[in-house]
């Protein structure tokens, strides 16, 4: 009976994280629409530059790839950078530096708990905006979305669950380094090179671009693409499944190591 | 602003450099991965491909070369003002530079030198010096001349669209989408404007004049006629410069101290 209660209890306090969340993310709603906006103009840009590709004299493509599917990938890349941005790998820096991190660990809650509650408000918002973004696109036809299958479904969820793991572990670096932002650019230039922004990992010569695939950045870049546009095969997207889960388990396990070593680094300071 | 000031500016960067040298390491780690990752992302176009619009594969890697030294040049002098700034734009925490006999807006953005990103020049560089030798660029020329010029203007032109962008907190609550709304948009100069369609290309080297910060010294080195396109980029920098100190001035009236 008290495990019933504590286990509703803790469930009432997911919803109330999850709610506070959804009302701080779709306070900056218009944020979210001009990071679409600007990073749309860098993919238009490399939808151009691999138009330039195909129409060249001497260009060719993988037969996988035509203007069409090229503009889409893209545009979908686009769309997935929007879900995992640089920003959630900092939050616990945020809270930290401005002290409201002794209240969250003084709450009787389960951090991690809380945090994904944050994680999937951010991500709901996210995703409205991306969907009423991406719907007219695909609508005219330069967007090309598929009806995603049950592994699919899976997939795409342990690729979010991978995205969250690899926060928290990178968040919790914000106990050793005075500036994180450092590994802003870190997360950007690793999501361009592995993680499919520049280019289709698959037009890297073999056998590095299954490598990178198979990275957690390919996961939650490149094959998330491909899953959402309906390109990826079978094989991939459980060969995709299996990795996920391995990452998220080895970045879960690493975080269960660091947290107790951060927190006792930790000082607390009243704001 | 006075030399003897942007001395102790160094000095006061250095320091802070030394503090965080842990930051200082992964900047200087970090900061060329993105820039290598273009590299590559073009390398790997060339894999299917001789030519862009006409230009090969060396005039393509100059490009980058100077897009990503303009990115660096801001990033040294520029970035840490103005990533601190409409923090400190929207807790109120400008007194000090309102208060001091130098002008505020350069004292806001000026004197936080990002020393670890200096480093970072050494793939670019290297970018033009391998590209630059197999076009025959003579380092000792006019054309090298009008290149440096172009350059400059071009990272007085980033700098400006940047604190204009960044100075819209004294209007808009938390403007976090804006701030790196220009480092996106730049993607689009790092690479030759006829790749663009008809409309893109007129918008970006007429209206918003950005791509030419980059295809104008690829242009000099091609032999283009670049007249025009130099006279609209100067034109370009000037209006924002003017925008820019017009809407610091706006922005000042608004502004509420914290203190």
């Amino acid at each position: 009976m008290f495990a019933i209660r504590q286990a509703l209890w803790r469930m009432r306090s997911f919803v109330a994280h999850l709610s506070v969340g959804l009302s701080t993310a779709l306070t900056y709603r218009w944020s979210v629409l001009t990071s679409v906006l600007s990073l749309a103009v860098s993919a238009v840009a490399s939808v151009f530059l691999w138009r330039a590709v195909l129409s060249s004299e001497s260009g060719h493509l993988d037969v996988r790839y035509d203007e069409g599917s090229i503009t889409s990938y893209f545009l979908l890349s686009t769309a997935v950078a929007v879900l995992y941005p640089s920003s959630t790998l900092f939050r616990l820096a945020r809270l930290l530096h401005s002290g409201r991190l002794n209240y969250e660990l003084a709450r009787p809650q389960n951090f991690v708990v809380a945090s994904l509650a944050w994680f999937l408000s951010a991500r709901v918002v996210e995703g409205l905006v991306v969907g009423l973004v991406l719907f007219p696109l695909s609508v005219v036809g330069l967007a090309r979305l598929s009806v995603p299958s049950f592994v699919d479904v899976v997939f795409l969820l342990l690729s979010g669950g991978l995205f969250f793991a690899f926060g928290l572990v990178v968040g919790t670096l914000c106990f050793w380094l005075v500036e994180m932002w450092p590994l802003q650019p870190l997360y950007a230039g690793l999501m361009a090179l592995a993680g499919g922004r520049l280019f289709p990992l698959d037009l890297m010569p073999d056998p590095l671009g299954a490598i990178l695939t198979y990275s957690p950045f390919g996961l939650f870049g490149f094959l998330s693409v491909k899953t959402l546009g309906g390109t990826a095969s079978a094989e991939e997207v459980h060969a995709g499944i299996v990795a996920a889960l391995v990452w998220t388990l080895l970045l879960y396990a690493l975080w269960q190591v660091l947290w107790p070593s951060a927190l006792s680094r930790f000082e607390a300071m009243e704001n | 602003m006075t030399f003897a000031l942007l001395g102790v500016f160094f000095r006061q960067s250095l320091a802070r450099m030394l503090t965080n040298r842990a930051a200082a390491v992964l900047t200087l780690g970090f900061g060329v991965l993105f820039a290598a990752a273009q590299v590559v992302a073009i390398l790997v176009a060339f894999r299917f491909t001789d030519s862009l619009g006409e230009w090969s594969l060396y005039h393509v890697l100059f490009l980058l070369g100077i897009a990503e030294l303009v990115q660096v040049a801001y990033a040294v002098l520029f970035v840490n003002g103005h990533e601190s700034l409409f923090e400190r734009i929207l807790e109120g925490e400008l007194d000090y530079e309102f208060a001091r006999p130098v002008d505020s807006q350069m004292l806001a953005i000026v004197g936080r030198f990002d020393l670890p990103s200096l480093p970072t020049a050494v793939l670019p560089l290297a970018l033009l010096v391998y590209s630059g030798w197999h076009l025959g660029v003579s380092l000792v020329s006019w054309s090298s001349v009008a290149i440096v010029g172009a350059t400059i203007m071009s990272v007085a032109f980033y700098t400006l669209a940047n604190q204009i962008l960044v100075t819209t907190a004294f209007w808009i609550d938390r403007p976090l989408g804006l701030t790196g709304t220009l480092e996106d948009a730049y993607e689009a100069a790092k690479r030759p404007a006829s790749i663009y369609p008809r409309g893109v290309r007129f918008a970006f080297t007429r209206l918003v004049p950005i791509i030419l910060t980059t295809n104008i010294p690829v242009g000099l080195v091609r032999g283009e006629a670049v007249a025009i396109d130099m006279a609209v980029l100067s034109a370009a920098t000037i209006v924002l410069f003017l925008l820019a100190r017009w809407q610091w001035r706006r922005g000042a009236m608004r502004y509420a101290s914290a203190g």
